[in-house]
């Protein structure tokens, strides 16, 4: 008989003293001293023909895989077997060759699948049922060494992922007082040295006394009520100033049904946002400059403006020096144009949107009929093209007009005398996408790649002889992204050109059937 | 699912008969090697052909990286065969690397095996303490960056090295398909455990009648590794086929079944 309840108690005092690989083998010499075997192996199947052995009494038999199809054919329909007179066949030789009796079980969890066998020289002394229910026993034991040893491991790449990044992680439990973090947080956190699985309460003064230490405390306070109220808040660019660096703040929750928590990485941007200080202290320097230079140049432009006015009153003129009075005048009036441009530019960065709801369809009518002069100077026909019902759009209207005049106003430019020029606006998956098409010379690949750069000289040429600042299509694009929209080009040489302005879905909504007089700049 | 399956197993030839022919391939080619070969045993012996594991599409599911990192993975392959199979009396007749595994399958079980025709095989390719493989550690550094660079172009280049008979291109395009065929990753974790293998110890303990066929100009496996096995298998004969190339089962058949029929007798 077999006494299984001080098999039981074997195997709880082996859990309070043993860990890790020692645990499988301290349970294997309490079954091997219950049953009596000679032998006793843990064999994992890895797939139909391939298993490795776990566990073996004597590891010096066979090699480490073996194919289980004996075993397999053993535990088909019964997940226990013992046979007395056990011929093995080939691969199983090694293992078991030497004995009469063999009992195996199946074991078929998530965790481990595979086969705990036992071999005796000759029969052994107990029954069927006992040694199935020993081995039994042996299985929960065999299955909680492997989930400990899963474990280990797990926490062993744990510990590495987390030792490896170079920001500072914090991963806090919510639902047990175990918190993992790197060593990197800790030096951010200030915690104690060497404790990578701090106390929730240890880290949270940690955090407290380093949103403490920050220079834009009610920014960070702002965005840190914000996850208080909402439990599902994933930061964006959370930015916490030192005098000594720049942290960027990423934090999210993580809701699984195992786990609930949330990750915090504390990225240090030091380097990178005292470049983009540099850059844009630099950006500003040159703007300033642009704009006291454009000031000065104005003023003795308008005194020679002053002074070619000024000489027909002093005596009569001829024809000619009337006509180059007319062309003095107007190539002033050309750089005004174009020092107000490099001016209009300059202010764009510092200018603010202000946003409301343009009822689009009205909006282009106006523009477009502005230019009706100017197309008709050139024979150029106008056309007006929309497939959808009206729209409201929510944007900038001053912002909006003047991206469309500047597109406009080019593609008047560049057609020649006697074609078309379209304006087409379609919504395509909510989003509003606003063409302006002419039959112009087209733009080559070259001049496309730096259309939107400022003052850049293109091959295509005014058909008459108007003017033009080279800075149209680089306020154009950089009013567009601030409105949020975008801008693409579509060019074929000798065809024609698309510019193409696309407002996401989130401003555009369907319009009241009734138009609405609406006022514009 | 049967290990037959698992290997691609083809029964062929005589069924009744009592005699088994096994034929295994050898890297970069899988069991069609051998179709012209074993035409000329069917009638006498029941064949048997099989894929190596991760040779081509069908077999390459099964290929795992901890399991087949020593020639005796597929050596264990072999015996899972014969004893699915029930076969007894076999004639070993392998390739190469394919031929190594079946002495490796032989030493293990002897029982199960009568005698073994190994056709330019080679117990150790790297040149080490007077040893004569045939290739240098530098040289086979040099190949395995080929292979992980960008194999089907070292495909293409290695198939006409090795198949030789250049006046028969087309040989060694069938080859580079089959090679091209392989999974690149597949095939260059066979590579390395065929290139660094090193059997020189084993194959003392092959009691077999063993026939060693080797061609003339095998960059694979240069003469010096013939004499070798000759020297080390207790019961061997080599024989210097007149014939380029390390497949002169697929570029000559006639003249390897010419050496394989008196052997069989």
């Amino acid at each position: 008989m077999i006494d299984f309840n001080g098999l039981e108690k074997r195997f709880r005092a082996i859990e309070e003293t043993e860990i890790g690989p020692k645990l499988l083998e301290a349970y294997a010499s309490e079954l091997l001293l219950f049953l009596g075997p000679e032998v006793c192996y843990v064999i994992q199947e890895r797939e139909e023909w391939t298993a490795t052995v776990l566990y073996a009494t004597r590891p010096d038999r066979g090699s480490a895989h073996v194919n289980p199809a004996q075993f397999n054919d053993l535990t088909g329909t019964n997940s226990f077997f013992f046979e007395l007179n056990f011929v093995p066949r080939r691969s199983l030789k090694a293992l078991l060759g030497d004995y009469l009796s063999v009992a195996g079980l199946r074991i078929s969890n998530y965790t481990f699948k595979g086969w705990i066998v036992v071999g005796w020289p000759k029969l052994p002394i107990f029954s069927r049922e006992e040694i199935e229910n020993v081995l039994y026993r042996f299985g929960d034991k065999v299955l909680i060494c492997t989930l400990s040893f899963q474990q280990i491991a797990l926490d062993q790449q744990y510990r590495f992922l987390f030792g490896v990044v170079p920001q500072a992680v914090v991963l806090l439990n919510e639902a047990e007082d175990i918190n993992w973090i790197n060593q990197s947080a800790l030096d951010l956190l200030n915690l104690e040295a060497g404790n990578l699985r701090p106390s929730s309460a240890s880290l949270a003064a940690g955090m407290l006394q380093l949103r403490n230490r920050a220079l834009n405390q009610d920014a960070i306070n702002q965005t840190a009520s914000e996850l208080i109220n909402n439990p599902a808040f994933v930061t964006k660019e959370w930015i916490w100033t030192f005098s000594e660096k720049v942290l960027s703040v990423f934090t999210k929750p993580i809701f699984s049904p195992y786990f609930k928590g949330r990750i915090w990485l504390f990225n240090d941007v030091t380097e990178l946002y005292r470049k983009h200080q540099q850059l844009s202290d630099a950006n500003q320097e040159i703007e300033n400059l642009i704009s006291v230079i454009a000031h000065d140049l104005k003023s003795p432009l308008s005194t020679i403006s002053f002074v070619f006015s000024f000489l027909p009153m002093i005596g009569l003129l001829n024809d000619e020096q009337n006509e180059s009075i007319e062309h003095g005048q107007k190539t002033i009036k050309r750089g005004l144009h174009l020092i107000d441009s490099i001016v209009g530019f300059n202010s764009l960065a510092t200018q603010t949107l202000v946003m409301e709801d343009i009822e689009l369809d009205f909006l282009i009518d106006t523009v477009v009929d502005s230019f009706s002069a100017q197309a008709y100077q050139k024979e150029i026909s106008l056309h007006i093209e929309r497939t959808h019902p009206p729209l409201i759009l929510h944007s900038d209207p001053k912002s909006l007009v003047r991206i469309l005049d500047n597109l406009i106003s080019n593609a008047l430019k560049f057609s020649p005398f006697g074609q078309r020029v379209h304006i087409h606006t379609e919504l395509i998956n909510h989003q509003l996408r606003l063409a302006i098409k002419d039959e112009g010379p087209g733009i080559s690949p070259d001049d496309q790649a730096k259309l939107f750069k400022r003052f850049q000289r293109l091959s295509a040429q005014p058909t008459n002889n108007e003017g033009s600042s080279g800075l149209g299509l680089s306020i154009v694009k950089s009013l567009t992204e601030k409105l949020g929209a975008s801008i693409e080009v579509e060019s074929s040489m000798h065809v024609g050109t698309t510019f193409r302005v696309v407002f996401p879905a989130e401003f555009v909504r369907l319009g009241h059937q009734n138009k609405v007089e609406q006022e514009f700049p | 699912m049967s290990v037959a399956a698992r290997n691609n197993v083809q029964l062929l030839g005589n069924l009744l008969s009592d005699k088994t022919i096994i034929c295994a391939h050898g890297f970069g080619t899988d069991q069609r090697a051998w179709l012209e070969v074993v035409a000329a045993f069917t009638d006498e012996y029941k064949v048997v052909l099989f894929d190596y594991v991760g040779a081509n599409d069908k077999t390459v599911p099964f290929f795992t990286r901890w399991k087949y990192k020593h020639l005796h993975a597929y050596a264990s392959d072999i015996l899972d065969i014969i004893e699915e199979l029930g076969l007894q009396n076999i004639t070993f007749i392998g390739h190469s690397a394919g031929g190594m595994s079946g002495a490796l399958a032989a030493i293990a079980e002897p029982d199960w095996f009568s005698r073994l025709v190994l056709l330019n095989a080679s117990p150790c390719y790297l040149n080490q303490d007077g040893y004569v493989g045939g290739f240098s550690t530098t040289v086979l550094d040099e190949l395995f960056a080929q292979m992980e660079t960008n194999f089907h172009a070292w495909a293409s280049g290695f198939a006409p090295m090795v198949m030789a008979n250049p006046d028969r291109p087309h040989l060694a395009n069938a080859f580079s398909s089959t090679l091209s065929a392989m999974r690149p990753d597949v095939a260059l974790a066979i590579a390395k455990v065929i290139f660094y293998s090193d059997h020189r110890l084993d194959i003392g303990q092959l009691s077999h009648p063993t026939l060693l066929i080797q061609a003339q100009e095998d960059v694979a496996v240069p003469h010096e590794v013939g004499y070798f096995l000759e020297k080390h298998i207790p019961h061997s004969t080599l024989i210097f086929l007149d014939t380029q190339g390390h497949l002169p089962h697929i570029s000559d058949a006639s003249q390897v079944i010419r050496a394989i029929k008196p052997f069989l007798k």
